[in-house]
């Protein structure tokens, strides 16, 4: 414990003594006491819980739009070679483009309301799940479902007891990944024509010159970023205990 | 001439022909086990023995012959394969299918000597635990057939002897026609009424040997003498695969 907590002490004494020494100016880093002071006045004033809860809200219902998508269609190219053969060169393709390509198309779409900022967040969040899901499919043990068949199991309950928990460990890890880049998309769709949440705070501290306001949204970002990611190892763990890998 | 012998065929194979493309694997293969009666298939590596249990469990289709197996089959491949997220316990009852079967999951259990590791998981087990885990979820639908596929393979020498103890038993005890497909000549003494030795290829039988209840309980004597017979009998049907092989290797036009 203490050998993991060295690094982030030091690194708050330097940050502490090169701000208030005046090494660094204010405007181009704040100090820790700042940093605080705009944490409680944002607190006070309700902007901070308004902009952590609209963008959490944009990550879960992205999230839950990318994995609802990639749930569907991962199923699909994973089970089926024709689907595969129709669909997944598309999705691959889409995969290859960089997060912030998509913005002036869905800003121009969508126009810059909830929408388009929750559609990017979906994209981001999809591509993993669904690469995820197709792979766990596709890895699925044959020797499980011989077995499951010599027992009578076909269709929907040979994919109910032996393909859904096969699949599961792969699939939580793609969520993990898939919602780490929800985080990021998000970030992208707030950077660009947001009037509220963490990536409004960054482009707000921004043109203020207000180092203390964009010191305190990326470490909401760390925060919020780290308890989703928290969240879902948990229930990983309990959900794949039994997987014989060196993690479990 | 079995344990239980009743007269009855549990299972009848006959004319069965199994091929993999161009590769004809079984051309002609028949045998008839009576009900409770233990039959052991030897043979060389690679002549179709497993191909064979595979086909009379449906797992393969045959391409031609009948296969007539009487009631529930329970099938036990090479390795365990247990469901890895699935608990001892839990596995077994996989295959139950009613109440009453769910019911008999503990005693199952039991019966495979594997109680106290009922609730862990397959990554908690060894490979003999593993594979009585695998037994007991065969055995949960009182199968009156059961086709074994070198269950012991994968065992080092001194699992494979204790769990051999162990199979000979409960095959008595669940009084199930089984197969038992094996490359272990003692094996095939210590857990079967009688063995069958298959030919290199084509999967025709050179020897249909009962074995005497004296060399099944280790009767220096009868046991030798039944082992030499096996033993000869795979014997020419290796020698007989060697020579098709050198003569093979040796001409161009074989």
């Amino acid at each position: 414990m203490g050998s993991r907590l060295l690094v982030p002490a030091i690194l708050l004494a330097a940050w502490f003594w090169t701000t208030s020494a005046g090494i660094v100016k204010s405007y181009q880093f704040a100090s820790p006491a700042a940093v605080l002071n705009e944490v409680t006045a944002l607190a006070q004033s309700g902007d901070l819980w308004a902009d952590v809860g609209i963008s959490v809200e944009r990550v879960a219902i992205g999230f839950a739009a990318a994995l609802l998508c990639a749930l569907v269609l991962g199923t699909l190219v994973g089970s089926s070679r024709v689907a595969e053969r129709a669909l997944d060169p598309t999705l691959q393709a889409l995969r290859a483009v960089p997060s912030l390509a998509w913005v002036p198309l869905l800003l121009l779409w969508l126009g810059i309301g909830e929408a388009a900022k929750i559609t990017l967040v979906a994209i981001g969040g999809f591509v993993p799940i669904y690469v995820a899901l197709v792979a766990g499919i596709r890895g699925v043990d044959r020797k499980l479902i011989e077995v499951a068949r010599s027992l009578g199991l076909h269709g929907a309950a040979l994919a109910l007891r032996v393909l859904v928990p096969a699949t599961l460990p792969t699939l939580l890890v793609g969520m993990r990944i898939g919602l780490t880049q929800a985080w990021l998309f998000l970030v992208a769709a707030e950077l660009l024509g947001a009037t509220s949440g963490l990536g409004f705070l960054l482009t707000d501290g921004q043109q203020t010159t207000r180092t203390d306001e964009i010191l305190v949204a990326i470490l909401l970002f760390a925060l919020c970023g780290k308890l989703s990611e928290t969240a879902l190892r948990a229930l990983e763990r309990r959900a794949v205990g039994w997987a014989d890998t060196i993690q479990a | 001439m079995g344990r239980h012998d009743t007269g009855v065929k549990a299972i009848a194979v006959r004319g069965l022909r199994k091929g993999y493309g161009e590769r004809r694997v079984i051309e002609d293969f028949s045998l008839e086990v009576e009900a409770g009666e233990v039959v052991a298939i030897l043979g060389p590596s690679g002549c179709g023995k497993s191909t064979i249990l595979r086909c009379v469990g449906r797992i393969e289709r045959a391409d031609d012959g009948t296969i007539e197996t009487g009631g529930e089959v329970g099938f036990v491949f090479q390795e365990p394969r247990l469901f890895p997220w699935l608990s001892v316990r839990k596995n077994v009852a996989f295959a139950a299918r009613n109440d009453a079967e769910r019911a008999r999951v503990d005693e199952t259990i039991a019966l495979v000597g594997l109680t106290p590791a009922a609730p862990q998981l397959p990554k908690q087990l060894s490979g003999g635990m593993a594979q009585r885990a695998a037994l007991a979820r065969a055995l949960i639908r009182h199968p009156q057939v059961l086709l074994l596929d070198e269950p012991l393979a994968a065992l080092d020498a001194l699992r494979r002897l204790e769990l051999q103890r162990a199979l000979g038993g409960i095959l008595s005890l669940t009084r199930a026609a089984a197969i038992l497909v094996t490359h272990d000549v003692d094996e095939a003494i210590a857990v079967a009424d009688r063995a069958v030795v298959l030919e290199a290829h084509g999967g025709r039988i050179v020897l249909d040997l009962a074995i005497s209840p004296a060399a099944r309980s280790g009767e220096p004597e009868s046991h030798a003498m039944q082992r030499a017979a096996l033993l000869r009998a795979l014997g020419v049907a290796e020698g007989d695969a060697r020579r098709t092989d050198a003569a093979r290797r040796a001409s161009p036009y074989f």
